[in-house]
């Protein structure tokens, strides 16, 4: 096998501080082979893949190392070789295809331009188009290539990228996390397309990602990156069944997998808690009757009914679009229900939070998926935290807010920072312990760890975990990551159109799916173990 | 093992809060907001200290009309034979305070009606922007014109009036601003929690929403500049003998071939302190564009 790319020493870095964000990174890649490189935010993973199209970001500069693609040293190659290049012979795949897409311009103009930027024009050109579209499994009529961007689903969009990359045969492909904002469903199809056209075309590729196992499932080798270094390289298989590194055992440990309980880091197992099926079912704690809900005319909440017993966590699972989000939304008082009732400890509900009671508001509190706006960026730690103690007529004292950020081990400095200061999950700590403040019955968490690293999602996961167990505060997760599901909740809701199609104990739900559409989600889910 | 993950990207090593420098500050390190501020603390010193410093009273008649500067009167007599000088020394401090009064006062108004229509939406919103909509449709000099035709001639009237007609503008820059904001999840949060809409507007939005309104406030100062000195030039402002700039302008127009510097002192001081904010409003919109 021939390498098409070969990269000897290469090391990138920070022209304005000199600081290494690459250090001597050595590998290559032959003919269809698919690389897999992971690591986590701010290990130069992306840099090492953009040195291969011949670009970096502003600010960043090769300062060793020799960069051969296809033969040619993208290092010293003049700045026109390297335009015929881009496209040609090493493509693109970003990560997000909604901003990668120009919204004024239809599909197929677009998809014509990559043709002719490279002087391709005419009836070859539609020919070719339409035998990609056929290989994406796109419609390939022209009333299809008409449309905008915005009439796509994100998997289409995503698609389209894929298919400009390969029009133009190239050599090398480069794909930046392409599945990230993709549900699993959308992610399985457009993964199997990547594996295809590469196998296909004799395509070599770089798979940037933080999500081991997508790679697991897409990659034939991997190289784990920490701080700009390989920590470690090989065969998919051998790597995460026998980790030599400790940082790979570390994040082979820290990320959740459908086909086991992890602990994350824990040695006891989790003990049983008070819902397992064996126990007399205790009076749930919140009870959700017949739920209807609407977005304007359209319905999205199907006659939703769920109970929630006292310390238990409850996983709510489904793809975009099900009416996960909705429903917890609607839980907490944020949406307006149609028909149906939320009783919380034999209360029904008003509908809108403003109309609740502060008691049943206190006892009900929501921790939202995106750290970066759940917070107000003119408020210090404290202050948010404060916040609904105030709203609820007590004085927070220092104390109060020093016992609430020990409690989601946060240190007591971070009281007088603002979210800017701190990273991603450190905030979500914060919005963790601003929901704790009010010492809930029950907490809602709304994807709330899909924006974060897998060793800060552990983390986080383990202080939910700690929080149920210690002191009893009943869960209901939303979520699209069913490996999260596995190590995480006690029972499990599938949601799917609005409706819930199944529920029961995780490991029953996630070992014999009983539902055809809970079975294709167990199915399709990537996992690090080898297919049993 | 993982314990030192935690560590690693959780209390351990905090970052030092990075001490971000306000807006002002990152404003003032461009030329043109330094200029800016040098030109406007220069116009506002000598307005303060201009009734102390003042060789004359402004409304005594210490030379002939239209006398040339001289050793009595440095910048010569107005069309009354009054000081021209001493008229612009005294004069200063109505113009900026009619102009800081109106400009303060849509402000308030701007902001509260602006933030109320983003944050409440629906019914409210459209009422309050169609009504806004409707004194947004008459030109503003001809709008203040009208109010101080049809009340008064007189400072506080042209002041309300100035105020009321940069209302919409400020409201519209606070909506926007408003209706971004809203859509974060700690607004979701505040009102799950069911803190009051008063006190949700206050602590939640408004902090977040003083930067662009800031940088609108510089140009509604600048404009209201022009709009007061404007009136008062056409005699429907200030009344004489008030040393005002824009009236002095007027008054002396006659003598422009042979005094000419009781027209041209004034117009300089007007065009110094309209540049000098303006100045810094831009250097300020500047600053606010390129980091938030």
């Amino acid at each position: 096998m021939t390498a098409v790319v070969d990269v000897q020493g290469l090391c990138v870095r920070l022209s304005a501080t000199g600081e290494e964000v690459v250090s001597d990174v050595t590998f290559s890649i032959g003919r269809g082979e698919i690389l897999g490189v992971v690591g986590e935010s701010g290990s130069g993973k992306t840099s090492i893949g953009m040195t291969l199209l011949g670009y970096l970001r502003k600010g960043a500069e090769v300062s060793a190392g020799e960069i051969r693609v296809d033969g040619t040293d993208m290092r010293r190659a003049p700045e026109a070789e390297l335009r015929r290049m881009r496209g040609a012979v090493v493509s693109y795949i970003p990560q997000d295809p909604a901003a990668a897409l120009s919204p004024r311009l239809t599909i197929g103009t677009q998809l014509a331009e990559t043709l002719s930027a490279h002087g391709r024009k005419g009836r070859d050109a539609a020919a070719r188009i339409a035998a990609m579209m056929r290989a994406l499994d796109l419609p390939d009529d022209r009333a299809f290539l008409r449309k905008y961007p915005h009439q796509l689903s994100g998997g289409q969009k995503q698609r389209i990228c894929i298919g400009m990359a390969f029009l133009l045969n190239p050599a090398v492909v480069m794909l930046d996390e392409p599945t990230t904002g993709l549900d699993v469903l959308t992610q399985d199809s457009v993964l199997r397309t990547v594996r295809r056209l590469c196998a296909d075309h004799q395509v070599a590729a770089l798979y940037v990602t933080h999500d081991l196992p997508v790679v697991a499932g897409v990659a034939h080798r991997v190289m784990v990156m920490k701080s700009g270094h390989i920590v470690e390289q090989g065969p998919v298989a051998e790597v995460f069944a026998r980790p030599q590194h400790a940082y790979t055992r570390e994040l082979i440990a820290a990320a959740p997998d459908i086909s086991c309980r992890h602990h994350f880091g824990r040695a006891v197992p989790a003990p049983a808690t008070a819902t397992s099926p064996a126990g007399p079912p205790a009076a749930p704690v919140l009870r959700v009757v017949g739920l209807d809900a609407h977005y304007d005319r359209r319905q999205v909440l199907h006659g939703v009914a769920l109970d929630l017993a006292p310390g238990e966590c409850l996983a709510l699972v489904g793809q975009s679009g099900s009416g996960k989000s909705t429903l917890s939304r609607t839980i907490i008082g944020l949406h307006n229900a149609s028909a149906g009732a939320i009783v919380l400890d034999g209360e029904t509900l008003a509908n809108l939070a403003r109309d609740r009671t502060p008691a049943q508001r206190k006892r009900l509190q929501y921790v939202f998926q995106s750290p970066f706006t759940a917070l107000n960026p003119r408020r210090s730690v404290a202050e948010a935290i404060a916040a609904p103690i105030r709203t609820f007529g007590e004085t927070p004292d220092r104390t109060r807010i020093a016992e609430l950020l020990d409690m989601v081990s946060l240190s007591q400095r971070v009281a007088s920072l603002y979210p800017s200061d701190l990273s991603g999950g450190e905030r979500q700590r914060v919005a963790i312990a601003r929901a704790m403040a009010t010492d809930p019955d029950v907490l809602l968490c709304d994807e709330i760890t899909s924006a974060l690293d897998v060793s800060v999602q552990a983390a986080i996961v383990r202080l939910l975990k700690s929080l149920q167990e210690e002191r009893q505060v009943s869960m209901i997760f939303v979520t699209h990551n069913l490996a999260l599901v596995r190590s995480l909740a006690d029972r499990v809701a599938v949601m799917q159109g609005g409706r819930i199609v199944e529920t029961g104990p995780t490991d029953r739900v996630l070992d014999n799916p009983e539902a055809d559409y809970t079975r294709l989600l167990v199915e399709i889910t990537p996992s690090m173990q080898p297919a049993a | 093992m993982i314990e030192e993950q935690l560590l690693a990207t959780g209390p351990a090593d905090l970052p030092v809060p990075a001490q971000r420098p306000g807006l002002l500050r990152r404003a003032l390190r461009q030329t043109r907001g330094r200029i800016g501020l040098g030109v406007l603390l220069a116009v506002v010193a000598l307005s303060v200290a201009g009734p102390w410093i003042a060789p004359h009273s402004p409304y005594d008649f210490v030379a002939m009309p239209f006398q040339p500067p001289d050793a009595v009167t440095w910048l010569g007599a107005d069309n009354m034979g009054r000081d021209v000088l001493s008229r612009i020394l005294n004069g200063g401090w109505i113009l900026m305070t009619m102009a800081l009064s109106a400009t303060a006062l849509a402000m308030l108004a701007g902001t509260v009606l602006g933030l109320v229509a983003g944050y409440a939406g629906g019914r409210t919103d459209a009422v309050i922007m169609r009504l806004l909509d409707v004194v947004l449709a008459v030109p503003e000099r001809v709008l203040v014109l009208m109010f101080v035709s049809v009340i008064g001639a007189n400072q506080v009237i042209l002041t309300l009036a100035t105020g009321l007609v940069f209302i919409p503008s400020i409201a519209r820059t606070a909506r926007a601003a408003t209706m971004d904001i809203v859509r974060n999840e700690y607004v979701e949060y505040a009102e799950a929690i069911g803190m009051s809409r008063w006190q949700l507007l206050r602590d939640e939005i408004l902090p977040n929403v003083t930067t662009p309104l800031m940088v609108e406030a510089g140009f509604r100062l600048t404009w209201s500049i022009g709009l007061i000195t404007g009136i008062s030039f056409i005699g429907f402002g200030t009344q004489p003998p008030t040393p005002e700039w824009g009236l002095m302008i007027n008054e002396s127009r006659d003598g422009l071939l042979f005094q000419p510097w009781a027209v041209v002192a004034p117009i300089l001081c007007i065009a110094a302190f309209v540049i000098g904010v303006n100045l810094l409003a831009d250097a300020i919109a500047r600053a606010a564009g390129r980091t938030e």
